[in-house]
């Protein structure tokens, strides 16, 4: 088979491929491991409360019981009124404030993570959106 | 005089009560939310329970009818007017249905109004008319509905909506797709059940059928604002991994 037969087939292939991957008309969650929740213990650097999505600007500082959350982390809400539902508003954090943050990874280990929920100091959990945590048995304490 | 007015009392009282039997429909009016009973651990997780979209060709998802704007995928400059493209932006349906935002629900005698927080209102006419003949209806967004009450049950029927993805289980859509909504109220009206069916003889071998619930918001809830710039490449992607001091 010569080199262009090839490369079209590649193509083909391809178009296939994105042809059978589902249209999410909003940005998908697939870039994210959704199953995986981990915890960033750290200081917000900025809290951006904006469409189409807010970002938490999170640094884990060195010396993290979890070595893999150490660093600067931009961890991605959801649009403002989604947000406010689950009890944010743009007072919720500042920078400088001490954050407990629970999120899904990107799965290109990129420093970014979709927010699942908010631990605040009263106890109390703000989330993301309407999604809670598994009630079929499943752990509810992060995987870390 | 008096002969008549027994009679007359007890005609006026059956007139009455078939009056009212005839205007006792429920009203879907107010904001309503979905909540997450089962625990699904992300946005995700929601619909992964709903069945899988028996397709006819797995491989093939319809294609849009329409051209975009030469706009489509640039970035948008400071001042200028912004375009959001159909079916670019999560508007319209099936989405709206299933998102974490609130849904505001108007209804009055010959129309329903369901309301999202970002552009892309469906209208629901109840006054009797038909859908617009396939060669004339512009597909859109949210397709074109005509609803009409079983009992207490509210049936939409929808065709006309925009070719895509995006129906929970992974269903598709042509504008010729007929969705199939079944509104009815219970727990006391304090909960909103939709079922929701997909057909299609082009694309599904049997119809998806799935169900939603609806909580009722308090009623000083209010609508809040989420908007959409589908030339905006943050609406894709934004997540921008930060410097790393």
């Amino acid at each position: 088979m010569n080199s262009n037969r090839i490369a079209i087939c590649t193509i083909l292939l391809c178009c296939i491929l994105l042809l059978s991957i589902p249209v999410f008309a909003h940005h998908s969650f697939a870039m994210f491991e959704l199953t995986k929740n981990v915890t960033y213990k750290g200081t917000v650097v900025d809290y951006k409360w904006e469409n189409p999505h807010t970002h938490i600007i999170v640094k884990v500082p060195d010396g993290a019981s979890d070595a893999s959350t150490i660093g600067t982390w931009d961890i991605e809400g959801g649009s403002t009124n989604i947000m406010a539902r689950q009890g944010w508003s743009k007072a919720t954090y500042k920078p400088g404030d001490s954050v407990t943050i629970v999120a899904h990874p990107m799965k290109d280990g990129s420093k970014g993570a979709s927010l699942f929920y908010a631990l605040m100091p009263d106890g109390t959990r703000l989330y993301h959106d309407i999604a809670r945590p598994h009630t079929d048995g499943t752990p509810e304490r992060p995987t870390n | 005089m008096r002969k008549l007015v027994i009679p007359g009392i007890a005609i006026y009282g059956l007139f009455a009560a078939v009056a009212n039997a005839a205007t006792s429909i429920p009203d879907l009016t107010g904001f309503w939310e979905r909540h997450d009973d089962v625990g699904a651990g992300s946005f995700g997780g929601l619909d992964e329970k709903i069945p899988k979209a028996d397709l006819i060709n797995p491989q093939e998802m319809p294609r849009e009818v329409t051209q975009l704007p030469p706009t489509e995928g640039k970035p948008h400059k400071v001042g200028e007017a912004y375009v959001v493209t159909t079916g670019r932006c999560g508007n319209g349906m099936p989405f709206m249905m299933g998102h974490s935002a609130a849904l505001d629900i108007v209804q009055s005698t010959d129309e329903v109004l369901i309301i999202p927080e970002f552009p892309s209102t469906r209208h629901i006419y109840l006054d009797g008319r038909g859908h617009p003949a396939p060669g004339v209806l512009e597909p859109s967004n949210t397709g074109h509905s005509i609803g009409r009450w079983e009992g207490d049950v509210l049936v939409i029927d929808t065709v006309g909506m925009n070719a895509g993805g995006g129906i929970p289980g992974g269903g598709r859509k042509s504008p010729e797709t007929r969705l199939i909504e079944r509104y009815k109220l219970i727990d006391g009206g304090k909960r909103l059940s939709v079922t929701f069916t997909w057909d299609d003889p082009k694309i599904y071998r049997k119809p998806q059928t799935y169900e939603y619930i609806y909580y009722k918001d308090p009623p000083s809830t209010y609508a809040l604002e989420e908007w959409c710039d589908s030339s905006d490449p943050l609406q894709r992607q934004s997540i921008v991994p930060p410097p790393q001091k």
